[in-house]
């Protein structure tokens, strides 16, 4: 059972006097309800310009904060913010919604990006300081929220760390094939014949996969 | 054939149904044919992109604005007790000395290369779009195009704005590329076809192709393309500003 399920159970059992037979409808009583917040999730998707912005006003300065304190640069924030947003827009596209406030919840996401982020890079300090203030903000529903974006941040970093093994023509397949190009075009485009590049896409995605197997924590992308 | 091999064929529905049935079965049997598959389908899952560069086109507005304008401002406080009528005195004279050394009312006289060259600033390009796609070729022409290195940024952004077409702030890099290298026809052609869509970069390509005029010597049409610019456009007055200083 994931994380979140098991919290939602121990919610429900909590609720029905510690009763391990629940009936169906305990976990209506405990299922979340949607945040006002998830307006921000809305304005993703919908590429509304007025609510990102106010997005972008209330959380820049906290999200900065936080990564300056931790080694990082303005454009490393830059960056971390808004690859955080393309890493809820592509969870949002799938259905999730928010059920807790975005701030804890963007704080969790960004925290857990820039956290890989120093790890790749190697960089002397590893230790990560906290912000103060969030530990009241940081709740179990934003913890359950965040997770579900942060499993995919693992999966995807974990990849693209073996990607970055490959030689030049691998990846740039890859990427082109990834970006929903179809293998004629991409044949087109490097200048070659479908059926090289059918080959090429099949040898580059086996020594990915081989690669990605001699990792330790490989297992992240088997759930 | 190879088992990367199969596995595609099998999710493209190329196999029949008793290769499907054996394909299966072997999931089944095989713990490393099995493992190979989920890690098969997760890279699949979470490297295809999903319209995600068109949000990050979306996006970079808004990071430029809280983020790289936020970088170099500092608020100087004013202590106010200290001020002295002969601070405002001195800045008033140096004022006018400046004014009359710049001479900012005879720009009218400015040559036409003059005028190219105060007005051709290109926004630069946001140099935070690592993990999206072509990573190395982006970041180089980035930049390349942000230390105006426009011969280097040229044939990258050439390349890249052919793998790119829907993305406006690129196309718009590429034309001001094409116009700096004096590759003018191109540029004019990228132009009008930004003009010709909705993107944010559609004024700001219908005064590039002012400029890519005016850099050619091209003055009624320099004036012509300006004139296009409607008076809701955020550079409509740099547009007319310019018009004027042209005598249109």
């Amino acid at each position: 059972m994931c994380e979140t399920c098991l919290r939602l159970r121990k919610r429900a059992i909590d609720r029905f006097n510690g009763s391990n037979k629940l009936p169906f409808h305990a976990y209506l009583y405990v299922m979340p309800a949607i945040h006002p917040d998830n307006k921000y999730i809305e304005a993703l998707l919908h590429h509304d310009p007025a609510l990102l912005d106010e997005l972008y006003s209330r959380y820049s300065g906290k999200i900065t904060h936080m990564v300056l304190q931790n080694n990082g640069s303005e454009a490393d924030a830059a960056d971390i913010f808004q690859e955080a947003l393309v890493d809820i827009y592509k969870k949002a596209k799938k259905g999730f919604t928010l059920t807790c406030p975005m701030e804890a919840f963007l704080y969790l996401i960004c925290r857990n990006r820039w956290r890989n982020t120093i790890t790749r890079k190697k960089y002397s300090s590893v230790t990560f300081a906290d912000e103060e203030g969030y530990s009241n903000l940081v709740t179990d529903d934003s913890f359950a929220n965040a997770e579900q974006v942060i499993t995919h941040q693992n999966r995807k970093d974990l990849i693209e760390s073996k990607l970055a093994e490959l030689g030049e023509s691998c990846r740039e397949l890859l990427k082109l094939s990834w970006s929903g190009k179809k293998l004629e075009v991409i044949a087109e485009i490097m200048k070659t014949t479908y059926a090289y590049i059918r080959k090429k896409k099949g040898d580059c995605t086996g020594k990915l996969i081989d690669l990605i197997k001699g990792s330790p924590n490989y297992t992240l992308l088997l759930n | 054939m190879t088992d990367i091999e199969q596995i595609e064929q099998y999710l493209s529905g190329e196999l029949n149904a008793e290769q499907r049935q054996s394909f299966e079965q072997r999931l089944h049997t095989d713990h490393e044919f099995a493992e190979t598959f989920k890690i098969y389908q997760a890279i699949e899952e979470e490297m295809t992109t999903d319209n995600e560069d068109d949000l990050r086109n979306e996006l970079g507005p808004h990071t430029s604005k809280y983020f790289e304008s936020n970088a170099g401002a500092k608020v100087i406080p004013i202590n106010r007790k200290r001020q002295r009528w002969w601070m405002y005195a001195t800045a008033a004279a140096a004022s006018i000395v400046i004014l009359l050394l710049w001479k900012p009312w005879a720009d009218k006289k400015l040559s036409n290369e003059e005028l190219y060259a105060k007005n051709a600033v290109p926004e630069n390009l946001p140099s935070f779009v690592r993990g999206s796609n072509n990573d190395s070729l982006l970041i180089n022409a980035s930049e390349a195009f942000n230390r105006k290195d426009y011969a280097a940024a040229k044939p990258l952004l050439d390349s890249i704005s052919k793998l790119r077409p829907t993305e406006a702030q690129l196309q718009l890099a590429d034309g001001i590329a094409n116009t700096e290298t004096a590759n003018y026809n191109i540029a004019i052609e990228k132009f009008d076809v930004l003009a010709a869509g909705q993107s944010i970069y559609k004024y700001d390509a219908m005064f590039w192709k002012g400029l890519t005029f005016l850099k050619q010597g091209k003055k009624d049409e320099c004036i012509a393309a300006l004139k296009l610019i409607p008076a809701d456009a955020s550079n409509y007055k740099k547009a007319t500003g310019l018009i004027e200083r042209l005598g249109g």
